[in-house]
């Protein structure tokens, strides 16, 4: 029951973060933001026995950030 | 036009939303054991795969073996990926690249005492640690895909902080290009090497070395293809990543 209430909890998390993600303003912010839903579909995975697909995208969850920091450093920060 | 197109992408999202919200009652419940994935196939593979393959780790056995087609096409698509990425988003003026070193730091790297002390810490054990998962990618978690990424970590780590001086290589887009399509030879080749034996593309126990076991040759031929499979993803990143800085350069 408890792993149920986690995963609803994850879930929730995913879906806060999407609707954050959309209405943000700040880009370095809101990438360090999309690192957390890279975090939460990670713990997902682990709570339903996926151990092999949490480690990838934990990998790719850091790989995605540089690449978003990266393409940042070089625009405007903040959008209209 | 503007609206139209606007009502068109809201009546393909509804219908999508519909579809999803139809389709759990012909589909299988998940977990249900009397569903056709559940009732065979699985059962077959938890009950013969260490015996067939020699792998302890089933998702390897799977990947790598039962479905080496799928991971071979995966591996082509990652390839692919980075290709497009060098031909849209590389610049058409020319770049001397061999003076890269001596150039200012890029515009695009991150500079400081704490960020140059902690990663000059964790790189080493980054690179360790992708050997270990690949070498254990049979009996553990882990893989080729893994460990190819954690190389690239490290790499772009290197890479991103001007302090290490590029100690680890500087590889241009397109060297790093052409590693990656290396990457895919090397598991084309793996799938070759059975066929001059006689066997099927793929087919591990008609390699071409002496052993035993066939579960040996099993081995072998999942290690063969996992070292193409490392070499593509970490060339891919990295053949990404040098095409975003090249762009950043670029811009400015």
């Amino acid at each position: 029951m408890s792993v149920i209430i986690l995963e609803g909890a994850f879930l929730l998390l995913l879906i806060i973060i999407a609707i954050v993600i959309i209405f943000g303003k700040d880009l370095l912010a809101l990438t360090i933001i999309y690192c957390a839903f890279s975090f939460s579909a990670m713990m997902l995975y682990i709570l339903t026995g996926a151990a092999d697909v949490a480690f990838t995208e934990a990998v790719i969850g850091v790989i995605s950030t540089v690449y978003f920091i990266i393409a940042i450093k070089s625009i405007n920060r903040r959008c209209k | 036009m503007e609206k139209k197109k606007i009502i068109g992408a809201a009546v393909i999202i509804l219908a999508a939303v519909a579809a999803v919200i139809w389709a759990p009652d012909i589909l299988p419940a998940v977990g249900d054991a009397e569903s056709p994935v559940n009732s065979y196939l699985s059962t077959y593979y938890i009950e013969n795969s260490l015996e067939d393959t020699g792998a302890h780790n089933m998702v390897t056995a799977v990947l790598a073996d039962y479905r080496g087609f799928d991971t071979l096409f995966e591996t082509c698509v990652m390839f692919l990926a980075g290709i497009t990425a060098l031909m849209v988003l590389s610049s058409t003026a020319k770049v001397d690249k061999s003076q890269r070193e001596i150039q200012e730091p890029y515009k695009a790297s991150f500079s400081g005492t704490v960020l140059d002390t902690a990663f000059r810490v964790v790189v080493p054990i980054i690179v360790i640690y992708a050997f270990y998962v690949f070498a254990h990618g049979e009996t553990s978690l882990g893989g080729g895909f893994q460990a190819g990424a954690l190389l690239a970590i490290a790499y772009m780590i290197d890479r991103i902080i001007p302090n290490f001086n590029n100690s680890l290589g500087n590889m241009t887009e397109e060297a790093a290009a052409m590693t990656a399509g290396v990457g895919v030879f090397i598991y084309i080749l793996t799938g070759l090497l059975p066929m001059f034996n006689g066997g099927n593309f793929l087919q591990y126990e008609k390699l071409p070395f002496g052993a035993e076991h066939a579960a040996e040759l099993h081995s072998t031929g999942i290690i063969m293809i996992e070292i193409g499979v490392v070499v593509c993803v970490m060339a891919t990143i990295i053949n990404i990543l040098e095409v975003v800085l090249e762009r950043t350069e670029f811009d400015d």
